[in-house]
């Protein structure tokens, strides 16, 4: 029996049935890179492939000792959904299905539930959006602050420090105290 | 480029646009802002940034006593962009004269003179802690006296702990000032409000979903 310990997708990995996207703003969404780890000492697996929206795509497959990682759509990216249409941590979940080849000549059908988690915007304090949170954005905020153009940001909610619907001073040094204490995290 | 110049007890940085700078450091310094009132002053733990809140650009920055060694700086200029900068350490004659004849051609910064300027000093604080001058005519959003009234007039923010209390400075008669539903603006653990609130709402979701 082959068994599945672990896997990733886009550099997210996971042990557990889910995996968590963050940060994915808009557009279509493509899943890349999908790995999974087996593992079995009576076993192997010789062929696999996984099955998206009745189209299969091959595994390239590495064998160390007893375990081996199928990866999956190494240069195949597969579009999944657009972004667009999701609300802010709105989740999607997705059966993937796993057809491996055994070298007892069996073929084995697994069933991954993975679940997305979206974050729309980004991170509060990342005001210019760039994934990461330093004086670069407490600048950018304060500019938006005195111009009145924080607003315009939509949703506003990487500028709203403090959660009172307004963008102020009090999100500036907020923003600034939070980043210099390391309270505030990147990404 | 930007050229960012401390020793001798004091701070500045050489750029065209410089509206923001963010330092980390090694040492412990009493903080005298030099810039101007379009520019604030904060520090916790190891770092110390300058931002602006109101029109303007950074040349002269802070004077300082106590040992300071700057490990690390990003500036920002009026776009919000990264301006590669580099540090110079400006040695003064006081400390070249700990140092030994023979270093003087050595890099200054291997020289073994201190990083102290005047006395040394225990913890890092500001000598203009405060965030003074602030009115609420000019401030998109509400502020509350604890009775749950709002509150229209001066206030200035302790730059420590973001509260906000009332009064043009701090006195002795300052009153605590709140957001909507009793939230203090005072927060000590520097967590925005947003932040905490957003992880909460994520570890629901999340919560919802095993259970689900």
């Amino acid at each position: 029996m082959i068994n599945i310990y672990g896997y990733s997708i886009g550099g997210n990995s996971g042990k557990f049935e889910e995996i968590y996207n963050r940060d994915l703003t808009d557009g279509d969404f493509s899943i890349s890179n999908l790995s999974i780890r087996t593992q079995s000492d009576t076993e192997t697996v010789t062929k696999a492939k996984i099955n998206i929206r009745q189209n299969e795509y091959p595994a390239n497959i590495t064998t160390d000792g007893n375990r081996q990682t199928l990866i999956f759509l190494e240069n195949t990216p597969v579009m999944i959904f657009n972004v667009n249409k999701l609300k802010d941590l709105q989740t999607r979940n997705y059966i993937y299905t796993f057809i491996l080849t055994t070298s007892e000549l069996e073929t084995q059908y697994v069933h991954r539930n993975i679940i997305y988690t979206f974050n729309k915007y980004s991170n509060v304090g990342d005001v210019d959006g760039n994934g990461q949170i330093n004086v670069l954005d407490v600048v950018a905020l304060s500019d938006g602050v005195i111009s009145g153009n924080c607003k315009d940001i939509e949703d506003g909610y990487p500028c709203d420090l403090t959660g009172d619907g307004g963008y102020n001073v009090l999100d500036i040094t907020t923003l600034a105290n939070s980043i210099l204490a390391g309270s505030i995290k990147n990404g | 480029m930007a050229k960012l110049y401390y020793g001798g007890g004091s701070t500045t940085i050489e750029g065209s646009d410089i509206r923001g700078v963010e330092i980390r450091y090694r040492g412990a310094i009493e903080i005298e802002d030099k810039t101007s009132n379009s520019f604030v002053i904060s520090h916790q733990k190891n770092g110390i940034m300058i931002f602006p809140v109101g029109e303007g650009t950074l040349n002269e920055l802070f004077d300082y006593t106590g040992e300071f060694r700057i490990l690390s700086v990003i500036v920002a200029d009026s776009n919000a962009k990264r301006v590669p900068t580099t540090i110079h350490r400006v040695m003064d004659y006081s400390e070249l004269l700990t140092g030994n004849s023979e270093d003087m051609t050595t890099k200054s910064e291997d020289l073994s003179a201190t990083y102290i300027s005047g006395k040394k000093v225990a913890k890092t604080l500001l000598k203009q802690p405060n965030l003074n001058n602030q009115h609420t005519s000019g401030h998109d959003g509400a502020l509350y006296l604890s009775d749950g009234n709002l509150w229209q007039g001066y206030f200035h923010v302790h730059l420590a702990d973001n509260n906000a209390m009332t009064g043009k400075e701090h006195t002795e008669d300052s009153q605590d000032l709140y957001y909507a539903d009793n939230k203090p603006t005072k927060n000590p653990s520097l967590v925005p409000y947003n932040v905490i609130i957003r992880n909460r709402k994520r570890k629901r979701v999340l919560r919802n979903r095993r259970r689900y």
